[in-house]
């Protein structure tokens, strides 16, 4: 590293001081970024809230209806099947046996 | 059912806010820097300013325009709890959070609502949907057939399940107003679409109840009354399924307690006789013990009138004498005293028909239809007419000698008063609405519980003519009341006092 020569000073750049004027334009847009971000996440949230209360209405529609009661039986059967091709028969047969005791008791 | 896009329901909630918002922003000028801002700022400020505001009716249109559902009442309780107990920052939070379960129960996040401001709105949702045509149908639709047009009324019904109020659709409409010159669709062919329907929200307007609401709008509406600051009102026709709770199945009194709640936040009751207003005010002042404002009940009397007629009733001419029951069958109607009474007196040798007009509730006409059966097999001159049209119903009050309604308990007696429009005496009972409307003439009055008093009255009217004619002499200087009448009184005694702004 050369060495600094005495008498020399490192070059610093003093930043430009502000005018209250422009401080207070500064600090507005801030203030308007932010409130347009804040705009935008309550939109997010409704929308997503929406969404989620619009899928809820649907589901339970789906799940009253005739076609979704009538095909149950369907269901279950397919349950039984992945659960035997997961676990083997022994195994799924002993919680087919403890879910029909749980329900028996309810 | 159908799956929405995010963007779709976001647009339909967003156009919801901007219709309710210059009904709940403190600054309705704010709005258009608000809708450049985006559907959530708009709900946040909408929000903001219903928490400072503390207004039940302002929570209530806010429920409505969020979710495009009229809520419930603990709904309501549970979202103005959520708002007054929220911080500012965290408010639009609160409220998703407590009207979540309002805005998954129903269909309505789909739908466009619009306001019915300071207006007067008249719930048909029942007429407007069903073919029936009994006690509270005629009365609905000849009250309609006039106010609609002449004055300025909006008829709404209810969208499927009850979520909110909506526009009728052409057919609906008349159905309710124009009962006996519209033409049904054939069989299968329904051109109504209840789902495409506008919501309606009555908001500082008159809301008036014509008909008893069906069991499943019992709740909402009384949310309406106690919340919404719309200024209720209704037609109170009779307290049967409490007072005579002994004669009508238990689902009727069911059903009418929940009717019950919806008046006990109501302003005025319009009751059809001077008996059925007693009632409602008995009902009123029993409702100070809990803290409530006393609910006005006034006597606008239903008319001596006929329904509207398009064809005059054709005379056939037959000999035989013919004793016209109308009224829908059931054990309160007492119609099982009537045929008692015929039987007996066609023992006598006396040479009478029969004719039951009006419909009922399988419970009791499969007995009732066996009974009829039974007098037919022994050669009776006997038979019931169900779903006929006012044209054959005033052809048979034409051709009828008298008419019988020996009831039990009514809130009026239609029957009573349509077979005096005919100049056609009748048999009553002796006392309440049937007595008030005797008090003009043409009618012999019985007590309905001693069947035979039944018996001598049938008999001294059919056996001999005087009688009769002496009864027609009197119909015949009764003083007037028609439908005209009615229509127009029941509009100053029950709308006038109501219009005025919100209840808060």
């Amino acid at each position: 590293m050369p060495p600094i020569e005495s008498g020399e000073t490192p070059a610093v750049v003093a930043p430009k001081k502000l005018t209250v004027s422009e401080r207070l334009k500064q600090s507005e847009a801030e203030r308007e970024r932010l409130q347009h971000e804040v705009d935008e996440l309550s939109t997010i949230a409704l929308s997503k809230w929406l969404l989620v209360a619009h899928h809820q209405t649907n589901q339970a529609a789906i799940m009253q209806s005739l076609s979704w009661r009538v095909t149950k039986p369907l269901r279950t059967v397919r349950q039984v099947q992945l659960k035997v091709s997961d676990v083997g028969v022994a195994e799924t047969a002993r919680v087919v046996v403890t879910t029909l005791q749980k329900r028996r008791k309810k | 059912m159908t799956v929405l896009p995010a963007e779709e329901l976001l647009d339909t909630a967003f156009r919801r806010l901007i219709t309710v918002a210059p009904h709940l922003l403190s600054d309705p000028a704010a709005l258009p820097a608000l809708r450049e801002r985006g559907a959530g700022a708009l709900l946040g400020q909408i929000i903001e300013d219903v928490r400072a505001s503390k207004r039940n009716d302002h929570v209530w249109l806010l429920c409505v325009g969020l979710t495009g559902t009229f809520p419930l009442p603990d709904q309501v309780r549970s979202a103005r709890r959520a708002l007054l107990l929220s911080t500012g920052d965290v408010a639009l939070i609160a409220f998703l959070e407590s009207t979540f379960d309002l805005a998954a129960g129903a269909a309505g996040l789909a739908a466009d609502i619009e306001i019915v401001h300071r207006g007067v709105v008249v719930d048909v949702d029942f007429c407007a949907t069903h073919l029936a045509h009994t006690g509270i149908q005629r009365v609905v639709r000849q009250t309609m057939a006039r106010w609609n047009g002449t004055r300025d009324v909006t008829l709404v019904g209810w969208t499927p399940g009850g979520l909110a109020m909506r526009s009728l659709t052409p057919l609906e409409t008349s159905r309710v107003t124009e009962w006996n010159s519209y033409t049904e669709p054939a069989d299968g062919v329904d051109p109504d679409d209840a789902l495409r329907a506008t919501l309606l929200v009555p908001f500082e307007s008159t809301v008036i109840l014509p008909e008893v609401p069906q069991p499943h709008l019992c709740a909402v509406l009384a949310s309406l009354a106690e919340f919404s600051g719309n200024r209720v009102g209704l037609i109170g026709y009779d307290a049967i399924p409490i007072v005579s709770a002994d004669t009508v199945p238990s689902a009727e009194t069911e059903r009418f307690v929940h009717y019950l709640a919806i008046i006990k936040h109501s302003q005025r009751v319009a009751g059809i006789s001077a008996a059925a207003t007693d009632d409602f005010r008995g009902f009123s002042q029993a409702l100070q013990a809990q803290g409530l404002p006393v609910v006005e009940s006034v006597e606008v009397s239903l008319p001596i009138a006929l329904p509207d007629l398009v064809h005059e009733p054709a005379l056939e001419g037959v000999a035989s004498p013919l004793v016209l029951c109308v009224g829908s069958q059931e054990p309160r109607k007492n119609q099982d005293a009537v045929l008692f009474a015929a039987e007996l007196l066609w023992r006598e040798g006396l040479d009478f028909r029969v004719r039951f007009i009006g419909g009922g509730s399988a419970w009791f006409t499969q007995g009732f239809d066996r009974r009829i059966k039974a007098l037919v097999k022994k050669g009776h001159d006997v038979e019931v007419w169900r779903g006929v049209r006012d044209d054959a119903l005033l052809a048979s009050y034409a051709e009828a000698r008298f008419s019988i309604f020996p009831s039990l308990h009514e809130g009026y007696g239609l029957p009573v008063a349509e077979s005096l429009a005919m100049g056609v005496p009748v048999i009553t009972s002796g006392y309440g609405s049937t007595a008030e409307i005797a008090v003009g003439g043409g009618c012999v009055l019985v007590d309905p519980r001693d069947e035979m008093t039944i018996v001598d009255a049938m008999r001294s009217l059919i056996a001999t003519t005087d009688r009769i004619e002496e009864l027609r002499a009197q119909i015949a200087t009764r003083p007037s009341r028609s439908w005209d009448d009615y229509a127009n009184e029941l509009w100053d005694d029950l709308v006038v006092p109501l219009e005025g702004g919100a209840l808060v």
